[in-house]
């Protein structure tokens, strides 16, 4: 489809999740405060017609815009991500913003508002539209964050979220600026093309390059540009919590792979040791954090972090085969923590008005509730990393790239953060089998349809990765998407 | 690292310049003379004398007056630059200035329907 010299049908799945954003909110305000949840099941239908696109498009490598706006594997297989995990949280919002109290239709057009964002960002590898994207993911984001505007935590998790995001920006604008006084361009691939006329490893280059770094590593939460997370992630509205841990990190991932993998490849000698000591700091620093906390949501933000560490690994390799199998990773975390998110927003709607999230709660949960135990424990059993789930899965293609390519020290250094991981996920399994109910315990409400679907994809999803990788990922050394 | 030689004098300059002003500033406070009277520490608002303090809450709806005007305000300078080439961007132009103004359009009949715009 051409018109203008632009080819729409390339746009489809970003452009269709941004119509229907706008006929979300358009339709909010024409609905009675008690039929705001048609919002939310106008914006899923939206989202699976999106995926359809998305879905017809797979195996198509083109570009459009002049080369700004891409189709290739990369930015299918991170669309798929996004979708899923807005498709996923919409599902786990529908009665949760009920219970809560909180049921404005406002919360889906910004779910896809943001999802656009992501989507956009994964499909350009022009600075400049990578840094649009990430402006529309996150000042959507900044507004979820601070959803429940009654609590005043979730009030200061969005300003705290805005503050430091919008510092981080500066960084972000700052770094491109740079890289753009050396190359002359905003396409990231043209540093590729620096370096093949014979420009070396330029000294303002190395400071766009950081100042990238900086910005970016801030939304993927990277020690030390970690320090709003945990309290974003512990304020924010459960389901939004999960989101921001699904869909934004991947969105950023995907920003440093394009930027760093790819276009930057011939800097991987000097960038290496940064990203070595980023890494190992991230997942060490989110573990041994994530230890102490008593609150689940904290808990997870924490360990949100560490994974962030694991995942940096393939930046630290820079290969096409660790870039993937980040991807992979990515695709798992997303499912797997949406999945424990909704036990978690299940659990906290069991009050209207106050959080129900310390780790405390949930004990005696295997008696009273069994299969929200059960579930919870299957998540947090991929989260730890052991076969045959999806976090195992992820874990091992990932860890496998970066032994290949000779990178022994971080593998070593990331398995035992692994094992440091297995306690604190452990300790809720143990607090909801192996302790006593609470005197007063908590009155969990019964599960309502569309979390009892969600909970069934997630689930499918973590048991058919971990059993069933071929089927997903090439495993006989072929990539997702190659390099270029 | 030549493109750090090329800036070295403009580096330099900065420096220089920095030190007079620092150089000015700390001057005039180590060997001024200060006077100190009721009426010069009063805060000045163009003549007018100030009625209260300044840090008190006012209605959220000035504020959201004020940044409904910026978003629509900003149209303009989009609209504008369009105005002038309209000739040579042609349909395809116009057809993408029809879908700016339609988002413009979504936003204003989303703020109208919520009430933004009511001032009581």
């Amino acid at each position: 489809m051409q018109f203008g010299n632009v080819d729409w049908w390339l746009l489809a799945p970003s452009l269709s999740v941004c119509i229907v954003a706008l006929l979300a909110m358009l339709l909010e305000p024409f609905l009675s405060e008690k039929k705001q949840e048609i919002v939310g099941h106008f914006s899923w239908i939206g989202l699976i017609v999106a995926l359809y696109f998305a879905s017809q498009q797979i195996g198509v490598k083109s570009s459009t815009f002049g080369g700004m706006f891409l189709a290739d594997d990369f930015s299918q297989f991170f669309n798929l991500i996004f979708i899923l995990g807005a498709i996923l949280t919409i599902f786990m919002s529908i009665d949760y913003l009920k219970k809560k109290d909180n049921n404005h239709g406002e919360f889906y057009p910004l779910i896809l508002f943001s999802t656009d964002g992501m989507m956009v960002m994964a499909s350009t590898s022009n600075l400049l539209v990578m840094f649009l994207g990430l402006e529309i993911m996150s000042v959507a984001l900044y507004v979820l964050a601070g959803f429940a505007r009654t609590q005043l935590r979730s009030t200061e998790a969005s300003i705290k979220y805005f503050l430091l995001g919008a510092f981080a920006t500066g960084f972000t604008v700052f770094g491109i600026a740079f890289i753009y006084g050396t190359t002359g361009s905003f396409e990231a691939m043209d540093v590729v093309k620096h370096f093949q006329q014979g420009g070396g490893v330029d000294s303002f280059l190395l400071i766009g390059a950081a100042l990238l770094i900086v910005g970016l590593g801030f939304k993927i939460a990277a020690v030390p540009f970690h320090m709003w997370a945990a309290d974003a992630y512990e304020g924010a509205p459960a389901p939004v919590t999960g989101f921001m841990s699904a869909g934004p990190k991947a969105a950023a991932f995907a920003a440093l792979l394009r930027i760093f993998s790819f276009g930057f490849q011939d800097m991987q000698a000097v960038l290496e040791p940064l990203f070595w000591i980023l890494a190992v700091l991230t997942m060490t620093v989110g573990n041994i954090m994530a230890i102490r906390q008593n609150n689940i949501k904290r808990m997870l933000a924490f360990s949100s972090i560490a994974h962030a560490g694991y995942i940096m690994i393939a930046l630290v390799v820079g290969t096409a085969e660790s870039a993937s199998a980040a991807a992979l990773y990515l695709l798992c975390y997303a499912v797997t923590n949406l999945g424990a998110f909704m036990i978690i927003s299940q659990i906290d709607a069991s009050s209207a008005h106050e959080e129900v999230t310390s780790i405390d709660n949930y004990s005696g949960l295997g008696r009273t509730k069994p299969l929200l135990a059960i579930l919870l424990t299957v998540f947090l059993i991929s989260l730890a990393g052991f076969p045959p789930t999806a976090g195992f899965m992820g874990k091992f293609v990932l860890f496998k790239s970066a032994v290949i390519d000779g990178h022994y020290a971080i593998v070593i250094l990331a398995v035992m953060n692994s094992l440091v991981s297995v306690y604190y996920y452990l300790r809720v399994v143990v607090k909801m089998f192996m302790s006593d109910p609470e005197a007063k315990p908590v009155l969990v409400p019964a599960l309502p349809a569309f979390l009892v679907i969600a909970l069934l994809v997630a689930v499918i999803a973590v048991f058919a990765i971990g059993i069933y990788p071929q089927r997903w990922y090439p495993f006989d050394g072929l990539t997702i998407f190659s390099l270029n | 690292m030549s493109n750090f030689e090329v800036y070295f004098p403009l580096a330099i300059q900065i420096f220089i310049a920095v030190c007079i002003g620092l150089a000015m500033f700390f001057g005039s406070s180590l060997f001024g003379k200060k006077t100190y009277s009721r009426v010069k520490e009063q805060a000045y608002e163009c003549g007018i004398e100030a009625e209260s303090d300044s840090r008190q809450r006012f209605p959220v709806k000035f504020y959201m007056v004020a940044i409904l005007f910026i978003i629509f305000d900003l149209e303009t300078v989009f609209l504008f630059p369009w105005a002038v080439n309209y000739k040579k961007l042609g349909l395809f132009g116009f057809v993408e200035m029809g879908v700016f103004i339609l988002i413009l359009l979504v936003g204003y009949v989303y703020i109208v329907k919520k009430g933004a715009l009511k001032w009581d």
